[in-house]
């Protein structure tokens, strides 16, 4: 037992020297802690601003059944809310293109979808048969989340890969050695007449577009973003919440375009209104399920 | 708690024998330190972040057998040089460490790593000392079924 006890002991000494070094940890400590303190006022203003409109329901609700069932317009943004002012400018989202061209595809999937994921360009393939899906991101972020695989495809770049299921590194690093130095283009979902001024634009999908404002950080997430939305279904109308106002159009072949405008972004009636009508779905946008 | 980031980290890695992880373990607890961190700072905050380290590593090995799957090992470690069979025998034990369920493997590094008593180990568990012993013992129990005994050394004069 003593052998043992001894032996344990040696291990864990010895492998407490692999520990990850303190890398900006306080720093990052800091900045998380910072954003979540952020998020918790805004989801106390957001309760408080849904305790209003519910009172005021009750006074407003004989107006809003004359009026059609319709929501009410918005006039602006929700107060309390840090707003961010917007103006609509002629343009275009930036092309999104995957810097490489894999020759081969990963055993059992598919052609790869090239997407923008949180500002990073994307390889997506499927779900397909059982599920099985696969991403491959050009990241400059250490991947955070456990079993991302991390592997160099030219001196200083390297992809993050996350896979549903098991694939042995001599797989993916076969994989990633076909790499060929020509960019793969993403066929861009939407056209868009107008883009909001100064936003960034950091997701973009098959079915989605979001526009980032300035100061928010890119990520996967619609939070705080403009997002254009493409699903099946036949929605209409405007529907005001605490978190925002979402414009619906039907575009008459089963799909809706829907666009959601956070309360964070101050962005006019009559501005998201002609925002919306500028956006044409292309033939590569794909309808969600909403 | 800067000074005491580096000794955290090597904690989270011996019990989740992952540097990422390790580095997610222990920014989620001092996250949650932070908003109160006048409060724990009065006392030896150390103990209350050790807990807080192991707490989320036995909630997230939960959440993970549940929803999540292993998808393949980070690539980053170096492969084992062909060095001395201390090396080897190190990691035939880290691989045996790293295959018994969380709670035991705790308690290991606990036990033989923080070398801390098993009421205080109870105590970051949050159970009692009984079953702290209970983990162990089947823990070393398993360690033991896996490892041969070493041969024994005949020493020689000239030794």
């Amino acid at each position: 037992m003593i052998d043992l006890e001894e032996r344990l002991r040696a291990t864990l000494s010895a492998h407490a020297a692999d520990a990850p070094p303190p890398r900006q940890l306080l720093h990052r400590v800091r900045a998380e802690s910072r954003r979540r303190r952020r998020r918790r006022r805004a989801g106390t203003a957001g309760a408080l601003i849904l305790a209003s409109a519910m009172l005021a329901m009750a006074g407003y609700a004989t107006n809003w059944t004359g009026s059609g069932g319709q929501y009410p317009a918005r006039d602006g943004a929700a107060p309390g809310m840090a707003h961010t002012a917007v103006r609509l400018v002629p343009g275009q989202p930036p092309a999104v293109a995957f810097p490489f061209t894999p020759r081969t595809s990963p055993p059992g999937l598919g052609e790869p979808v090239v997407m923008l994921i949180g500002g990073e360009p994307t390889l997506q393939y499927g779900p397909g048969v059982g599920g099985r899906a696969m991403t491959v991101t050009l990241s400059q972020r250490t991947p955070t989340d456990p079993g991302a695989v991390v592997l160099p495809v030219r001196p200083g770049r390297s992809v993050v890969i996350r896979a549903t299921e098991h694939f042995d590194l001599k797989t993916l690093r076969t994989y990633v050695s076909g790499f060929v130095d020509k960019p793969l283009a993403m066929a861009a979902p939407f056209t868009f007449e107008l883009v909001p001024a100064g936003f960034t634009v950091d997701n973009v999908s098959p079915a989605a577009v979001t526009f980032a404002p300035p100061g928010v950080p890119p990520d996967a997430g619609f939070s705080d973003k403009i997002a254009v939305l493409l699903n099946k279904g036949s929605a209409d109308g405007r529907r005001v919440t605490a978190e925002g106002v979402t414009v619906y159009r039907i575009l008459g072949d089963g799909r809706t375009l829907a666009v959601q405008v956070p309360a964070s972004v101050a962005l006019t009636d009559s501005d998201l209104d002609r925002f919306a009508a500028g956006i044409r779905p292309t033939a590569a946008a794909v309808a969600g399920q909403g | 708690m800067a000074s005491r980031g580096h000794a955290l980290l090597r904690f989270a890695y011996l019990l989740s024998a992952d540097r990422y992880l390790a580095e997610d373990l222990t920014q989620e607890a001092l996250v949650r330190a932070h908003r109160r961190w006048t409060s724990i700072q009065r006392a030896d905050p150390e103990p209350y972040l050790r807990k807080a380290i192991v707490r989320q590593y036995l909630s997230w090995r939960r959440r993970r057998s549940s929803t999540e799957t292993i998808l393949a090992d980070l690539p980053e470690r170096p492969d084992p040089s062909p060095a001395s069979d201390q090396v080897v025998e190190r990691d035939e034990m880290w691989s045996l460490l790293a295959a018994l369920p969380p709670s035991q493997r705790a308690v290991l590094v606990l036990r033989y790593y923080e070398d801390l008593p098993d009421a205080d180990i109870g105590e970051i568990l949050g159970c009692n000392e009984s079953t702290v012993r209970v983990h162990a013992f089947k823990a070393l129990k398993r360690l033991r079924a896996a490892t041969p005994p070493r041969p024994l050394t005949l020493r020689t004069s000239r030794d």
